[in-house]
């Protein structure tokens, strides 16, 4: 119940929060001369909110039921797909991806889908929204690629961290019951390790006044927040559910920036 | 049960015949109203097989699914327009109105018949509700194709955004109404409301 709450409360928060971004970008591409990004930024703000929106109203009407398969799934591949076009439409040279990255972000996106195939058992829409991730993790990988936001020993890092997660949430399938808790207890410490590092590179891209790797650091950061979110349960869904909306602040401020320097 | 394709071709044949004695964008209009209603009907189809098909049930299919197969079906004459004769914006806005219009008539006209029409004071909101909400979802349509058109790149990703705007808009609503009291009171109006928020978002898209 204090779960549900909570959850209840973080999603009314984030909804405000996006009504809010919303109004100012509407301001701001009227500013702009209709900047595309900040166009798609809106459009992604919006399928968010709705989803918020639809989310909230089924929990507080039918808080016992789960809900089926209903808009909001589809509207869910939408805003992905809306987002790699936000982050495409500031990506200025579309470069195409050294091998090594390109395997490492698939390998990680497909294997996001084949474990939430394995929580949730629904296997068609987890393979779509998983090729949709395929695309919109490719999309932050090339922006950060261009915008040079990471030194090569910090993707090292990332591909590490990355892997290790996938590894944790693997063993929590194979494990016995009694020793689950350990790999899963790791898991949550390399998601929020994960959104610590991107926190702690935006912070510097910040310091260095660079605005398109901020861009793409604060975009990267909510995703890495979304897909921990994705891989959680109980208060732990609750902390990224929270996590998100500084994370939404964040990057429309980047948005902002890097618009406004245009 | 109804005989929904006969009241279809009662509703259509004095509406396809104007189509001949008018030009212009009111035969546009005409001709898109009844595009509308074809579309209510087909998605009543498609709905109905989900229903039997995937076994959800006719209130869950009522409230979860619709929105989705209802807005497609909305949403497919619009596509075809948009994409084979290039229209200008307002010829579009234009043809979304008739679309929305001619569907929520045709479901108005179904709804009374299976329902009753006693109570004058529910027809009128349920009407308006229903009549503001299609239209504003296939506006919502037409504004995302606008959008795609203006800017060119990212097309279908524009255009997957705005179906899904339509999606989830038409979905909140139907939860929403789906039961009675305050929250049936929120349902019905938030179409008027979101009317409004367009009405106003598409003046500004004009003046920039």
């Amino acid at each position: 119940m204090i779960t549900q709450t909570i959850s209840v409360i973080s999603v009314s928060i984030q909804i405000a929060v996006l009504a809010t971004l919303l109004g100012l970008l509407v301001k701001l591409i009227g500013e702009s001369a209709r900047n595309l990004t900040a166009v798609f930024l809106s459009f992604s703000f919006s399928l968010w909110l709705l989803t918020d929106l639809y989310w909230l109203i089924y929990d507080l009407m039918r808080p016992e039921s789960r809900m089926p398969f209903a808009a909001n799934e589809i509207e869910e591949v939408c805003l992905f797909l809306m987002i790699a076009a936000t982050v495409n439409s500031a990506n200025r040279r579309q470069m195409r991806l050294p091998m090594g990255y390109l395997i490492g972000t698939c390998l990680f996106a497909v294997s996001n889908a084949v474990l939430w195939i394995l929580w949730s058992g629904e296997i068609v829409e987890d393979i779509i929204v998983g090729a949709v991730f395929v695309w919109l993790f490719y999309s932050i990988v090339c922006g950060l690629q261009w915008s040079k936001a990471l030194e090569s020993r910090e993707w090292v890092v990332l591909g590490i961290v990355c892997a290790a997660l996938i590894v944790c949430q693997g063993l929590t399938f194979i494990l016995p019951e009694n020793v689950r808790n350990i790999p899963d207890l790791c898991a949550y410490i390399l998601m929020i390790a994960g959104a610590a590092f991107f926190t702690y590179l935006f912070i510097r891209a910040y310091g260095n006044s660079l605005a398109y790797p901020r861009l793409f650091l604060s975009c990267a950061l909510v995703i890495w927040i979304l897909t921990s979110k994705y891989m959680s349960g109980g208060n732990w869904y609750n902390l990224f559910l929270t996590l998100e909306t500084p994370g939404i602040i964040l990057w429309y401020m980047s948005v902002r920036k890097a618009v406004k320097a245009e | 049960m109804i005989y929904s394709e006969n009241i279809l071709i009662c509703m259509a044949l004095p509406l396809l015949l104007t189509v001949f004695f008018v030009q212009g964008s009111a035969r546009r209009l005409v001709i898109h109203f009844i595009l509308g209603m074809v579309a209510c009907l087909l998605g009543a189809y498609v709905s109905g097989f989900i229903d039997v098909a995937a076994g959800f049930g006719t209130e869950n299919t009522a409230i979860f699914i619709s929105p989705v197969v209802e807005e497609t079906m909305k949403f497919l004459p619009l596509l075809f327009s948009f994409l084979m004769f290039e229209p200008k914006r307002d010829t579009l806005f234009q043809a979304a109105v008739g679309i929305g219009a001619g569907f929520a008539s045709f479901e108005n006209v179904c709804s009374m018949i299976t329902s009753g029409t006693e109570s004058l004071a529910f027809l009128l909101i349920r009407g308006l509700a229903v009549g503001v909400m299609h239209i504003v979802s296939v506006s919502a349509l037409a504004l995302g194709l606008m959008i795609a058109k203006h800017y060119k790149v990212s097309g279908f990703s524009s255009i997957l955004g705005a179906l899904s705007v339509g999606m989830l808009f038409h979905g909140i609503y139907n939860l929403l109404a789906s039961e009675s009291g305050i929250s049936s009171a929120i349902g019905f109006s938030l179409p008027l409301i979101t009317a409004i928020l367009i009405f106003v978002a598409y003046r500004k898209l004009r003046t920039l």
